[in-house]
């Protein structure tokens, strides 16, 4: 490679704390409550009898939450399935919620090391023209789905507030619930983008550990840590009824990184009570065949411990997962704890439709290709009931 | 759960920190019994209505208030914010401290406190420095507004005022406890130590009597009564006691069976 | 001249502070607050307020009470 990008040298980067000019700057204890209690928290400190007791009380303290966690919880696994399983059935009853992701472009301005999308990456962009989103959305719809979530890659530029908006406004003619997974934005943005039709917002914080984000996040908005995590409350602030939460699962310190998650909507929830919570529950695979055994690998257990812990800790909270896991899992998953599974997936820009020569290349591989036909199918096969929505516009 | 088992076990009201748990109430009995009553009670706070005062030197409750006791002078007879605002500032007129304990009550018959104007009487009062403790309907949406308000403590009741009728509200108390990030005071209702002892165990910052002692036989000794069950309750809490999840058994088929490394 | 205090007509004399109003009345100053048409008096200025004829005072004190 002979290109060099300035910014894999460390001195060429900029401060990834300060707020760049534009972004709002909320004034709010959430962030550092957060930092603090993910940095003072030694998970090799929890026993069995932690975790014994965590699972015997039916409300769940951040304190037990900290030890279902930990790895002294792992041989409790089933026990841990168990009370997730009858949280979530109290609160949801047999329902899983469908609903499928569209992303409408892929120009990206943030320099992130693991993405697919990032800029320095030779893909092919493109970005849906109207028509275009609107031909997506009726293929969809036709799918039987009711709920959408619109995605961007992360570029003001390419994809200003407005292009979003008019997505939104499209959705809603083919779709009764509407989330964005797009780049962070002022309250007066999400306000906007409310009106326009949108009802959930969900931003990826990856990390809470800022040391490592800014090893990560080389250049773009991205890069800063502290907008990005605020990113839920203006969010909340700007009219919209839920946020979404998630780390990316071993990117740093997994058990870190889910405490913080859990912690921050814990927060949230609780200044906001009005708010919807949820979680998205993504991994980075462990590389198999690998024979040392890395501790703060996510396998299968750790994913499903953090996902039982997540339901233990906040049992009203909608969590999805994600097409990156495979059938068996996902299907497995939603007997447990998770309330939202996505189907009929695509996640290049504008393979819905077949004539469609502006297309985007893929963020990263699924591994549940399933049409939403097959999907419903499979849930239902677990005793579950797909619902495609249940919400009333007011 | 080590955030139920804090070494410096304190309830800490708007900054003042107390040992006791025990909150009395001085109506509806002797002056001459208030001394033994506040010390076999182990009470640091006891509360006082206000009323006209009588000419020519009559006894007054203050004379037989054991020193070091913080006066919690309640708004009883107001009936609405205003009123409330009034005597709350009169009785931190008289000089003893700034606490006050919101008593607003539009209904005669059940002394149900008003939570609405509560919450406007919070305001003002928090605004103007007083250390607000409002007793209320236990109600979680009008917790958060008296959190919001400022108030330094939430007072829930337990069951209709003088009722003796014990946790009539339980559920609805739990759930206080669990959301608010305030001490939750059981008030109004509790007529036995039993009850003071199951609502100390839910996690109640402290609980609040004065019908269930003033109507006992022997009012020193259920003072006393009291005290002892306000700490086993705590400490029982402390310990760990939890309540029972609804279904603990475990289903036959396992839930991870499908995991693969 | 006439004044009302705690809701009773009571005679004073002309020029009376509330401070002495108080004392000839037999209050104790340390357990009492006052009103005067409605505003409270402080503590410290009972010796500066000179009674008019007609004003409403009103004086209270604490009493046993608690929840009710």
């Amino acid at each position: 490679m002979d290109n060099v990008i300035k910014e894999d040298f460390p001195e060429n980067r900029i401060d990834h704390m300060q707020y760049l000019p534009g972004m709002e700057v909320l004034e709010s204890e959430i962030q550092q409550k957060v930092i603090e209690r993910m940095e003072a928290y030694d998970y090799n400190k929890y026993t069995e009898k932690e975790v014994r007791e965590a699972l015997r009380y039916e409300v769940c303290t951040p304190e037990d939450f900290e030890a279902l966690l930990s790895p002294a919880a792992l041989p409790f696994l089933e026990e841990m399935a168990q009370k997730a399983q009858i949280e979530t059935r109290k609160h949801f009853g047999n329902s899983i919620y469908m609903f499928t992701p569209l992303y409408i472009a892929n120009y990206c301005e943030n320099y992130c090391i693991y993405c697919g999308f990032n800029c320095h990456n030779k893909i092919r962009r493109a970005k849906l023209e109207e028509e275009q989103i609107e031909k997506e959305m009726q293929a969809i719809a036709k799918t039987g789905l009711q709920e959408i979530l619109i995605l961007t890659g992360e570029s003001r530029k390419m994809s200003d507030v407005k292009y979003i908006g008019r997505a939104c406004e499209i959705a809603r003619k083919y779709f009764k619930v509407i989330g964005l997974e797009v780049y962070p934005m002022n309250t007066e943005e999400y306000a906007y983008l409310h009106e326009c039709g949108a009802d959930y917002v969900t931003v990826f914080q990856e990390t809470y550990n800022s040391e490592k984000y800014e090893t990560l996040h080389r250049a773009g908005h991205k890069r800063i840590f502290p907008y990005r995590i605020n990113s839920q409350e203006r969010a909340i602030k700007g009219g919209m009824r839920g946020v979404g939460f998630a780390a990316l699962l071993g990117l740093d310190d997994f058990r870190k990184d889910a405490l913080a998650t859990g912690y921050h909507a814990y927060l949230l929830q609780r200044k906001y009570p009005h708010a919807e919570i949820a979680f998205s529950c993504p991994r980075l695979r462990p590389i198999i065949n690998n024979d040392k055994i890395n501790p703060k690998d996510v396998h299968e257990a750790q994913l499903v411990q953090v996902i039982s812990a997540y339901r233990i800790f906040m049992p009203f909270a909608s969590i999805t997962i994600s097409t990156r896991e495979c059938e068996r899992v996902r299907d497995n998953v939603i007997k447990i704890a998770a309330t939202k599974i996505s189907a009929g997936v695509s996640v290049g820009i504008g393979e819905h439709i077949e004539e469609n020569d502006n297309v985007g290349d893929a963020q990263f591989e699924i591994s549940d290709g399933r049409d939403v036909k097959e999907v419903y199918q499979a849930i239902q096969k677990e005793g579950l009931q797909p619902v495609m929505s249940d919400y009333i516009y007011v | 759960m080590s955030e139920r088992n804090k070494q410096e076990d304190k309830l800490v009201i708007g900054g003042h920190s107390f040992d006791s748990r025990f909150i009395l109430g001085s109506g509806k009995y002797s002056l001459d019994l208030i001394q033994a009553a506040v010390e076999h009670a182990g009470a640091q706070i006891i509360t006082l209505a206000l009323r006209r005062a009588n000419q020519g030197g009559m006894a007054n409750i203050m004379d037989y208030i054991p020193e070091g006791v913080t006066l919690l002078p309640n708004t009883s007879g107001a009936r609405n914010a205003e009123e409330a605002v009034r005597i709350a500032k009169l009785s931190r007129e008289v000089g003893c401290g700034n606490f006050v304990k919101i008593e607003i009550m539009r209904d005669s018959k059940y002394l149900l406190p008003d939570n609405s104007e509560t919450v406007k009487a919070t305001e003002i009062l928090a605004k103007e420095g007083f250390v607000v403790m409002p007793y209320m309907y236990p109600d979680l949406n009008t917790a958060r507004d008296l959190q919001n308000a400022g108030a330094a403590a939430v007072m829930p009741l337990a069951a209709p005022i003088g009722s003796n009728k014990g946790l009539c509200t339980k559920e609805f108390i739990q759930i206080l406890i669990d959301e608010i990030d305030l001490p939750i005071i059981v008030d109004a209702g509790i007529g036995a130590p039993s009850q003071a002892c199951e609502a100390m165990e839910m996690g109640a910052a402290a609980i609040m009597a004065n019908t269930a002692i003033a109507t006992a036989g022997d009012i020193v000794q259920m003072a006393e009564a009291f005290k002892l069950a306000v700490k086993a309750g705590r400490q029982a809490y402390l310990s760990g006691l939890g309540r029972v999840m609804e279904k603990g058994a475990s289903a036959s088929s396992p839930l991870t069976g499908f995991i693969s490394q | 001249m006439e004044i009302m205090l705690n809701g009773e007509k009571v005679t004073c004399e002309e020029g009376v502070s509330l401070e002495n109003l108080l004392l000839q009345m037999q209050y104790d100053k340390r357990q009492i607050a006052a009103e005067v048409n409605g505003i409270i008096i402080p503590k410290e200025e009972y010796g500066e307020y000179i009674m008019k004829p007609g004003d409403e005072i009103e004086v209270v004190t604490f009493m046993g009470g608690g929840c009710c």
